[in-house]
Order: structure tokens, then sequence, then C-alpha cells
């Protein structure tokens, strides 16, 4: 980081670049991007979901066979507070997840799942990345779900997608 | 893609903003609000191609009015800064109750904006915008306002100009 940094920009600019991780992970796991996920950890970071505790690199594949199972998710991420302490930082990110499951009876369910991200933060290089994520559940709602949208005859409407086929893809890259 | 840098902390601020003030002009149907965040020539494409967007967001006033209230929850945003010019993606929750026949009906919208936005002068502000759908959730309103909680707590959100915000209520 440069020296002549405003120590209030520096911490500005630490802030940023930790929550712009939180926004690329969420990002990452709704496109069921592999690689955008693998890219936000440090190569020996760890992860805690609860019903997954180990190594971040194992949790990829793990989380990826989940969202296979389902048919769509959005992670909203709400309040972000990060405590920045040198190179390492901690975070608390709120989150609001929707996921639409296959009952397996025809419908889909809409399962809301709400709770906080731990996250541990290390700078390492001039580069920040998640060291530990902890997966802090508060609430959860489940109900049958109410989509009623026709996605095969809306030409012209953009629905969300899984991997590159989502149109924000062809966004960040200019189109 | 997105990726913060020290020169581009003004900017990355600048455009969140305005990215903001586009959810307070819609939920308060704020017509001068909801126009400073485009330039002239902006264009916007929610699923029916393109239109100029200070003629849309004067058509889609008059709608948003007529439901009963709104509220454009914005969560994650990627911004990608390029010299003067800027791609964004923002997650939105949007919560819509409208009147119906069979009553007052929930609309709960989750999606992203896609943007392009340029910086001209010293003053970011959007030139496109298209609208993904993500997922959607409908029924009955289970909005309440009355009993021993919801009771209590007076201040309800309103349009321009009678919100909290407008009268310091």
């Amino acid at each position: 980081m440069a020296a002549d940094l405003d120590p209030r920009v520096a911490l500005l600019l630490d802030k940023m670049a930790c929550t712009e991780l939180v926004h690329r992970l969420a990002r990452g796991i709704d496109r069921c991007d592999a690689d955008l996920v693998r890219a936000v950890f440090h190569p020996d970071a760890t992860d805690d979901h609860g019903m997954y505790q180990g190594t971040a690199a194992d949790f990829v594949p793990w989380v990826m066979e989940v969202l296979a199972g389902m048919r769509r998710t959005q992670h909203m991420i709400g309040n972000v507070l990060i405590e920045v302490d040198g190179d390492k930082a901690q975070g608390e990110a709120y989150f609001i997840a929707h996921h639409h499951i296959p009952s397996g009876e025809g419908g889909d369910n809409f399962m809301v799942a709400a709770g906080r991200y731990l996250d541990r933060f290390e700078r390492r290089d001039g580069e920040w990345k998640i060291s530990h994520r902890h997966a802090v559940y508060d609430w959860s709602t489940a109900v049958p779900s109410t989509d009623m949208w026709d996605r095969a005859n809306m030409p012209g409407y953009a629905f969300g997608a899984r991997g590159h086929a989502d149109p924000s893809y062809a966004h960040f890259n200019g189109a | 893609m997105s990726k913060v840098v020290p020169e581009q902390v003004a900017d990355r601020l600048a455009i969140m903003d305005v990215l903001n003030r586009y959810a307070r002009g819609i939920d308060r149907c704020d017509l001068a609000v909801l126009k400073s965040v485009w330039w002239d020539d902006a264009l916007v494409d929610y699923g029916t191609g393109d239109a100029p967007a200070l003629g849309w967001s004067e058509s889609v006033l008059p709608a948003l009015g007529a439901m009963r209230r709104t509220q454009h929850f914005l969560g994650n945003m990627l911004i990608d800064i390029d010299g003067d010019s800027a791609a964004a993606e923002t997650y939105c929750r949007a919560w819509h109750e409208v009147d119906s026949p069979a009553g007052p009906q929930e609309m709960d919208v989750g999606g992203r904006y896609l943007d392009r936005l340029e910086k001209r002068g010293d003053e970011w502000r959007l030139l496109h915008r298209r609208y993904v759908l993500d997922w959607s959730r409908n029924c009955p309103s289970t909005a309440r306002w009355d009993g021993p909680l919801y009771g209590t707590l007076k201040r309800h959100g309103k349009r321009m100009p009678d919100d909290p915000l407008y009268t310091g209520d």
C-alpha cells in the first residue's frame, strides 16, 4: 500500500476490499462458478458451514454438489462490518439466502435462510483474501414456491442462470 | 472484474450513491431523485427492450404510485471501474404490496441490475440499465400494522411528500 495514503483512506480501501470479497463469493455461489469461489480464498483457507467443516479447497466441490440439487439461489448481503488490524481483518456480513429447491412432488420449495458470515481476512503480498468463513444461522422460512414466471416464453426478459449463460458475464466483459 | 484500487475510492462511493439513490426515487415515487440517476441519453431495459430512461421514469411512477407500497432492498454491489466508465452488478430484493380483487397481494422479486455508468465532468450517472429476474414470491399480503407490537410503531413509509423523510415527522 502506498505509504503516502491518508490512513483514513487506507482503512476505507481495506474495508472495501474485504466487502468486495463477500460480494464476489455470493456471486460465485449464485452462478455456481467454482473458479470464482476458489479465487476469494487463500490456498490454506478453511470454512465452517455447520454441515461442512474443513478446507476451503474441499468446500468448493461440496457446495457445488449442494447447489446442483437446487434450481436457483440468491444470496443477498446486507450489513457488513469490517474491523481491520494491520494485515488481518474480521468481518460480519448479514445474509438472506433465497433458494428454489425441487420438492420431488412437482412444485418447488422456496427456502430462505438468514444469518451472518463471520469471516477472517488476511492480506498477503498486498492482496486481501478470505482465510476463514464461518456461517452462523439466525432464522429460516420455507414455503411452496409461488414463482410464476414462464421463463421459456418471455422473450426479451433476462433471467438469472448458472454459469456463463448468466448475462452478468457478458456484462462485465463489456458487452 | 471488480477490484478495489486506491485511486478509485471516490468513484466507487459516488457510484454506490447513484445506485442507492435509484431505490430512493422509486420507493418514494420521487421523480426528481429518480431522474437524477440517469444521463439524458440513458437507456433502460427491464425485459421489453431499450427505452429512454427519463421517459421511462415518468411513466413508471404512476404505476408504482398505484401500488400500496414498495421497498427495493439493495445488497451486494460489484463495481468494475475503467477510467470514466464502469460496469456494475447490484442485487435487489424488491417487495411490492398491490391491490387485487382478492385483496392485497405481496410480490417479492429477487433480481439484479446490470448497469453501465459513465463519469461526465465530475459526476457519475447511469447510462444503461438491464434488469435480470432471479426469483419471485407471490401470495396474499400478510402485512399487519396493528396489534401489540406493530400498533406501537406509528411512523409508516409513504411516498413523497408524505414520507417522514420529507415531513421531518
